[in-house]
Formats: structure tokens, sequence, C-alpha cells
């Protein structure tokens, strides 16, 4: 595809680099602590966040020092949070260098960063299992090596992990999106997304209101105004101090997706 | 609160590259970087504790505040009827280049699509746990994004404005 090399190309262009202004670091230390007073302080209320300059009066475009940036103060907007987008499922696998900078090659489907595999194999899936949690999914439990786990006939089969966290289908759940679960070869299964029949042992699905998984997991209160700003909660499963809940919500304030995970499991951000 | 120092040093200049592919801005992309980075910061010791990886959690987090801030804007402005113009047009490094006129032209989540996919290299469904949507959506949200810039960019091609 012309248009994806395209596309690559442009965006490993040097002229995206923008400079950094000396001091940058300490003006979002500054903002940081700003913000941190403010929420100490305000009882309610989405939080302006009074931006100070990080990027310096210095040209963008590579030789056009006409295009000079001038310094300005900025207030970001960006804390209140009301928006309709769609919600439900996604379950995705990303192996542990997803949080690269730039690279020329960008995978679409099955290539590269995600260890993506869909093998369809045609045999009579066991009965599903519709409770994600507390240690796992049914019978396919976290922490299992790839071969207990393809033992309990719950994933499609398939390949090994080699590096990374490998991404694979629920034989329940086969076409969505084909990364419902994540193994790696050091921890074994250690990522499981709820998939659209599945739900928490605390009643949480995809599509929940976010609201419910605030009162069905009190842990995750301490994390409301986190939550606002960059729709995601990260919390301790109950009943299992190895792993966490890490919910994406959508803008409408539903569940998107979420994962029960080994903590440090490597397949996600 | 050193150790979150660190980070933003590190870190900086490829979020601002990341912010700028994101907003299509060198502007908006650094208010989206220091706004970011400056609430990831206020609670550092959690995001860093929780998260495992808070590089893809301010990423995450950049793309989805920069989606809903242009949503907001949108709905603000639907009382006046302002034609869309890209605010403070000086002339920069990507002025004439087509294909970046016509990302810039994308609605901010077609291209939010679009830049995870081919700045981050990520998948459909990666992509779909970002931005908390559906596979679907990600899917037919790219499908429209693509069509849009081959046709604008066949459109230049032709000679015919944009």
């Amino acid at each position: 595809m012309i248009l994806d090399d395209e596309l690559r190309r442009l965006f490993n262009d040097d002229r995206l680099d923008v400079p950094v202004q000396p001091g940058a670091t300490d003006a979002v230390l500054a903002g940081a602590r700003r913000v941190r007073r403010r929420r100490t302080a305000a009882a309610v209320g989405g939080a302006m966040a009074v931006a100070v300059v990080i990027v310096g009066g210095v040209a963008f475009g590579a030789g056009r020092p006409e295009s000079m940036v001038p310094a300005t103060e900025t207030t970001a907007p960006m804390t209140t949070t009301s928006q309709v987008a769609p919600s439900t499922t996604t379950a995705p696998t990303v192996d542990s260098t997803t949080a690269k900078a730039t690279t020329g090659t960008a995978p679409t489907k099955s290539t590269g960063t995600s260890v993506v595999r869909q093998t369809g194999t045609k045999t009579a899936p066991p009965p599903a299992a519709r409770v994600l949690g507390p240690d796992g999914l049914g019978a396919l439990k976290l922490g299992m090596t790839y071969e207990q786990a393809m033992a309990t006939g719950a994933l499609v089969q398939d390949d090994p992990p080699v590096e990374g966290c490998g991404g694979y289908n629920l034989r329940s759940h086969p076409k969505e999106n084909g990364f419902s679960v994540g193994i790696t070869p050091e921890l074994g299964v250690a990522a499981i997304f709820l998939t659209p029949q599945v739900r928490t042992p605390e009643g949480i699905r995809l599509g929940s209101p976010v609201e419910d998984f605030f009162t069905a997991y009190p842990a995750a209160e301490a994390q409301r105004d986190s939550y606002r700003e960059h729709y995601q909660i990260v919390i301790p499963v109950p009943g299992n101090d190895r792993a966490i809940y890490h919910l994406v919500g959508t803008a409408d304030g539903k569940v998107g997706s979420l994962a029960l995970a080994l903590r440090d499991h490597g397949c996600f951000g | 609160m050193e150790d979150f120092a660190e980070f933003v040093r590190t870190a900086m200049p490829g979020l601002l590259r990341y912010g700028h592919a994101l907003t299509g801005n060198p502007h908006d992309g650094a208010d989206l970087v220091q706004t970011v980075l400056e609430k990831t910061g206020a609670r550092w010791s959690s995001v860093a504790r929780r998260t495992g990886d808070p590089l893809a959690y301010v990423r995450r987090a950049m793309a989805n505040a920069h989606v809903s801030r242009w949503r907001r804007i949108r709905r603000e402005n639907l009382v006046a009827d302002i034609p869309e113009t890209p605010a403070a047009r000086e002339r920069y490094a990507f002025e004439d280049e087509p294909l970046w006129d016509a990302l810039r032209a994308l609605p901010a989540r077609q291209r939010a699509v679009v830049v995870l996919r081919f700045y981050e290299g990520l998948s459909e469904a990666e992509i779909a746990h970002t931005l908390g949507v559906t596979a679907g959506t990600v899917k037919s949200q790219a499908s429209k994004a693509m069509t849009t810039l081959r046709g604008r960019l066949a459109a230049f091609a032709e000679g015919r404005a944009m």
C-alpha cells in the first residue's frame, strides 16, 4: 500500500521533532505540584491546568528560522470529560516494546510488535467460562504455562510466544479481534481480557457504567480523579494480590476494555 | 519525584514528537504533552507503581485527551457558525505537504487511529484498547480515514484545490 508507506515515511520525518525548551522538566514538575495542590484543595470540579511553556522559541521547520514559535502561556482545557463515544470490547495484547518512540514499521494486522496469531480450528468448543477473576477465566488461570493454557481447551491452538507477549484467541470468542489472552515466556498466561460474554465476579461487563466499577471495587475510588483525566483505572484484584484489573473507559463513561493481568504482565501499557 | 523528573527528561523529546503527530500542530502537541505530564506527575507514585509502563500510560492518556478535547471544542462552537480553520497557520515545516494537510483535516479520532497505527505501529486491537473503543470502530474509522486521505491526495495530484 503506497499510502501506508507514505504515512510511515511522514511519521518518521525529522520535521516532526519539536525542540525541548531548557527548563521543560522543571516546568512540568512545577505544574505537577500545582495540579496536586489543586486536587488537594479543590472540593469538586475540573482542575484547570495552567500550563507553563515547555517548548522554546525555536523554529520547528528545519532550516526555517523565520517560523519562530512565540513563548505563550497557555491554558490547557482537557479536564472536563463528557463526550460521546462507542463502548465495549477490545482485547489487545501488546508486547512490552509498544512504548517505543518512532519506528519505520507499523504492523496493521499480525506482524511486528504485537504478536498475534489466529489459527482457525474447528473443534467443538468446551463450555465457555463466564467469569473473569480473581485468578483466571474458568479453567484458564493466570500464570499457567503456554502448555497448560492450551491444555485447558479454552484457547485456539497456536504457537507459544517466542519473545514478549503473544496474543491468543479464546475459543469462545475467536472472531472479534483475537487478542483476548496474553501469554509470555516468563509469566505464562499474563493477561486475560473481558469479552462480551464474560463478567467479573462483581458483575462488571463490557459496556457497564464505569460508575458500577467504582461501586463494585472500592479500591477504584481513590482513582476517580485520575480516571476522569486518563480514562484508566488499575486496581488490585480482590482475592488475588498477584493480579490487577486494568480498566479503560470510553469517553461516555462505560467499560471499554478490562483486563485481568498479573502485575508486570508486559502485555499492554 | 526525582524519578518522575528523570522520566520527563527522557520521555520529553519522543512525547513532543508524538504530540505533534497526534494533533497536527506542534503547539497543541506541546500543550497536550505538558498537561498530561503534569497530571501524571501529580500522581506519579501511583502511576509508576500501578501501570508498570508509565510511557505507554502517558501516550494513551494523550491520545484520549486529544480526542476529548477536540470533541469539547467542537461542542462549544456549535452556537456559532465558525468555519473550521486550522488555528494560527504559521508557516512551518510541513507547510505544503499534501499528506500532512490531509491528515490535519481529519477528525481527531480518525487522525488518532492513523497515528496510533502508523506512528506507533499498534494493531487494531491495541488501538481499540488505547482509545477505549471497539475493534470494529477502529476498523471503520481507519477505513474512513484512509479513504479520505486517498481522495484528498488524488485531488491534489489532479491539481484540484484541497
